[in-house]
């Protein structure tokens, strides 16, 4: 694939016009999951386990069944078992269907305190949560297995008799009862370390954490007198929630339609399919539509986390500051299922150094807590933690300057990157040099107890595919139909490109997010992928109307199509060129000359530019109470080219902050039988305003070639480094060197005290 | 002639090779030649007759969406990484 020539001079991309769906997202008037309503509407709700690991012996629903206003009941008897349960996720690998079916609904044995064991529709909720409480289940418990050290001990209880490995290359199908393994390597680690002057070798673990998005996982499902089942669900992907509806339904894809509503935050978290079956199949017994709604309290205890991990590195460096080797072993949960973020992980725990020999170990751990599902640049967070605060240890042993030991040893353009290939252009270098040359990295702390950290992040990010619908109306305006849910102002971002490469106002096309039925396939909006991926379906997408366009401008003036010059929003005749039309004025004439004019587009990118981020934190710490105050913050990102620079720092605040909560506060707690004991945000703690300053986002670009105006994605890389960052300030601060996530105060305190007894 | 880089778990199979050069129009072919070299290597590339589980191939450093269909230059590199995913 060619790389694009991008335009020296954009006209829109790179403005900041207000995004089409503000307005009703502010005044309340846009819909969300819980806003959808149909006449005759019953609700559902989900009985689930109290265990967190018991094989079940049977489930009475009659007592359920037999409730005045209760007209339907399921359980996993209700669902098909799966003929053929591996499928594709493109850039994501493989699914085991038969795991996702079995994590909507139990079917033998739970796995996690919060499994669902069965449904039930009625008039309200009330009814059907009260018949829900009625059915009757008789379980045999078995020991749960909470953390991925002892999931990996010989003796462990095992979860899965048989699962799909998440490893890499396996010569065996289990590595460990509970785990598969993935390798990476290049060079040679152990000459590499003969090579170092100085080794550290660390250990680190990090708590399972939750993507935190505000709005609660809410489907309406309609199944038809045709056996047509309709969705209106809030997801990041209504094209992965119909096809793996299909797929644990046994139904036709085509049957499927799925309609997707705003979405309040998702994160990663919104990708799959939960209580949509239920909702199906409710709705097929009951023959009415059916609306399910989690709490917050079923969201934490039964979608999704991202992983705790266990993380050991050793690295090691010349006295002049040069990285020699390195040798990481990551361990991740993958919750009850196969399939966690250890691919990521790992792969990104050293990616952004040129570092000749290395070797990482990661394991996919089987642990009796909810299928992990990503959370922007999944995986990368704990391993971020890990080795930039062993960098920061290294630079301090070495008395180097933390930007000038990350320079020295930055990976540029061309260098091979531990999965093999070269380096895609990157801007890592002008990252680096953009935080020396600020002003908060050249100022003065200052106070007591204060200290600054820097932590380097990267993150791949991906294509895959994306598709776009372009229609000229009479009156010069467009209309643009993608298949991707808009979490972060994609409408406008994508609306932006369409009017860069037509040549007209971003206010002159309206963008939408079509449902499956009326738009072509697109992956979900994950992956950074939406303004760079959909933004180049957008930009074919209109390539071909310019096309047309030309074609009816030659027919009105006669001549041959190559003799229509398009410039910038208008048409002429290169022979001629007081013969022109704006675009307006000659979607004005379509009608007369052949009818209106579309294009549809379908791309799958594999230009994906890389990101790259640096972070700089300045903090202080009480030593009586060990609450860390974050004083002041500068996120520097490499963004190709900000479509919208607004929407970018949105993301970089957006991601950032989530760093910070992963950082200081956020972890899920399990009593030893497994049950999760912090259920609501009020012990699940995030960060609120009033817990972090303004973040200051600079914003570079470095073009990627992959992209018609030089694009990567952004929304990811902001939360890699704030961990790491805000524990090198803390060492700054108290010296204190923090290895776990979250540093609570109680940590903080702990290793103060450490200090002086 | 394309360059396989052969991922770093599948090495003992290939005598601790690293790189091999191996004729093929696309990456399927190219398997299938490192097959004749080294016998039993495409069961673990190949399952189903799509690539496994949880692997990407990487061509000229791009991650390619064709798979065993990717085309190959006579000078291409060829590489198989993990499925890396992302929310």
């Amino acid at each position: 694939m060619n790389d694009y020539v991008i335009p020296e001079k954009l006209r829109v991309v790179g403005t900041t016009p207000i995004r089409p769906d503000g307005h009703d997202k502010v005044t309340g008037r846009a819909k969300f999951g819980d806003d959808f309503h149909l006449p005759g509407m019953l609700h559902g709700k989900v009985l689930r386990s109290p265990h967190a690991h018991a094989r079940i012996k049977s489930i009475d629903t009659s007592h359920a069944a037999a409730f005045p206003g209760v007209h339907a009941v399921v359980t996993a008897a209700d669902f098909p078992k799966i003929a053929s349960n591996v499928i594709d996720a493109g850039e994501s690998g493989q699914i085991d269907m038969q795991d996702v079916a079995d994590n909507c609904i139990a079917r033998e044995k739970v796995f996690y305190d919060g499994h669902a064991v069965a449904a039930v529709a009625a008039d309200n909720a009330h009814i059907a949560e009260e018949a829900a409480n009625l059915i009757q289940v008789a379980y045999e418990l078995l020991d749960p297995v909470m953390d991925v050290r002892s999931a990996m001990a010989d003796n462990a209880p095992v979860l899965h008799d048989n699962f799909l490995p998440g490893a890499f290359l396996a010569p065996t199908e289990k590595a460990l009862p509970n785990a598969s393994k993935l390798e990476l390597a290049m060079g040679d680690v152990s000459t590499g370390f003969d090579q170092a002057d100085v080794i550290i070798e660390r250990e680190f673990t990090t708590e399972t954490v939750h993507q935190g998005y505000i709005e609660t996982h809410i489907v309406t499902a309609q199944w038809g007198a045709n056996g047509m089942v309709t969705i209106w669900t809030t997801t990041q992907g209504q094209f992965a929630i119909r096809d793996q509806l299909a797929l644990v339904l046994e139904l036709p894809m085509s049957a499927i339609t799925v309609i997707p509503l705003e979405i309040g935050g998702g994160f990663g978290g919104k990708d799959s399919i939960y209580i949509d079956p239920l909702a199906v199949v409710l709705s097929k017994q009951s023959g009415r539509p059916v609306k399910m709604v989690m709490n917050r309290a079923e969201t934490l205890r039964a979608t999704g986390p991202s992983s705790g991990t266990y993380i050991k590195a050793r690295l090691g460096v010349k006295t002049d500051g040069t990285l020699v080797a390195a040798e990481f072993h990551g361990a991740y949960e993958a919750g009850a299922y196969s399939g966690g973020p250890v691919a990521p992980g790992v792969s990104t725990a050293l990616t952004r150094y040129n570092i000749p020999n290395v070797k990482i170990e990661g394991y996919d751990v089987l642990v009796n807590k909810p299928k992990v599902k990503p959370y922007r640049a999944p995986g990368a967070t704990p391993s971020n933690f890990a080795v930039e605060t062993m960098i920061d240890e290294l630079c301090r042993e070495l008395k180097l300057d933390p930007v000038e030991f990350r320079l020295r040893n930055a990976l540029t353009t061309g260098d091979r990157l531990v999965l093999g290939f070269p380096c895609p252009e990157i801007g890592g270098v002008e990252i680096l040099k953009a935080v020396q040359n600020h002003a908060h990295y050249q100022s003065d702390i200052g106070g007591p107890h204060r200290g600054r950290g820097l932590a380097y992040g990267f993150w791949f990010g991906a294509g895959l595919p994306s598709s776009a619908d372009l229609m000229v109306n009479s009156d010069g305006t467009v209309q643009l139909c993608s298949g991707s849910p808009d979490m972060s102002g994609t409408r406008i971002t994508l609306a932006m490109q369409a009017a860069e490469a037509l040549g007209i106002e971003p206010s002159d096309i309206f963008p939408s997010v079509g449902d499956t039925a009326s738009v072509g396939y697109s992956f979900q909006t994950v992956a950074s992928r939406t303004t760079f991926a959909t933004g180049i379906a957008v930009y074919q997408a209109a390539q071909d109307i310019l096309a047309q366009m030309a074609e009816r401008a030659a027919l009105i003036w006669q001549i041959a199509t190559d003799n229509v010059l398009i410039d910038c929003g208008r048409f002429l005749n290169k022979a001629n060129i007081q013969q022109c039309f704006t675009f307006k004025e000659l979607a004005g004439k379509l009608d007369g000359t052949g009818g209106p004019i579309a294009a549809r587009a379908l791309a799958s990118p594999e230009g994906v530019g890389f990101q790259i981020t640096a972070h700089l934190v300045d903090l202080a710490v009480d030593t009586e109470t060990g609450k860390v105050d974050i004083l002041r913050y500068t996120a520097f990102q490499d963004a190709g080219k900000a479509v919208h620079p607004d929407f970018v720092e949105g993301q970089i605040q957006g991601g950032t902050v989530q760093g910070i909560g992963w950082a200081l506060n956020e972890e899920y707690f399990y009593d030893e039988a497994g049950h999760l004991k912090n259920t609501s945000l009020l012990d699940y703690r995030m960060p609120t305003i009033l817990d972090v300053p303004n973040i200051e986002a600079v914003i570079l670009e470095t073009p990627n070639p992959g992209h018609p105006y030089g694009v990567r994605g952004v929304g990811e890389v902001p939360i890699v480094p704030p961990a790491a960052a805000i524990a090198n300030a803390l060492y700054d601060a108290a010296g204190i060197r923090m290895n776990t996530l979250p540093m609570t105060p109680a940590k903080i305190l702990d290793k103060l005290n450490s200090l002086t007894h | 002639m394309p360059i396989a880089w052969i991922p770093h778990p599948m090495r003992d199979m290939t005598g601790g090779a690293e790189k091999v050069a191996v004729n093929g129009a696309n990456v399927r072919e190219v398997i299938q030649a490192l097959e004749s070299l080294y016998p039993n290597l495409t069961g673990l590339l190949i399952k189903n007759d799509q690539l496994g589980k949880g692997i990407a191939v990487a061509v000229d450093g791009r991650i390619v969406r064709r798979g065993l269909y990717e085309p190959l230059q006579s000078d291409s590199e060829i590489h198989f990484i993990p499925a890396l995913g992302a929310g």
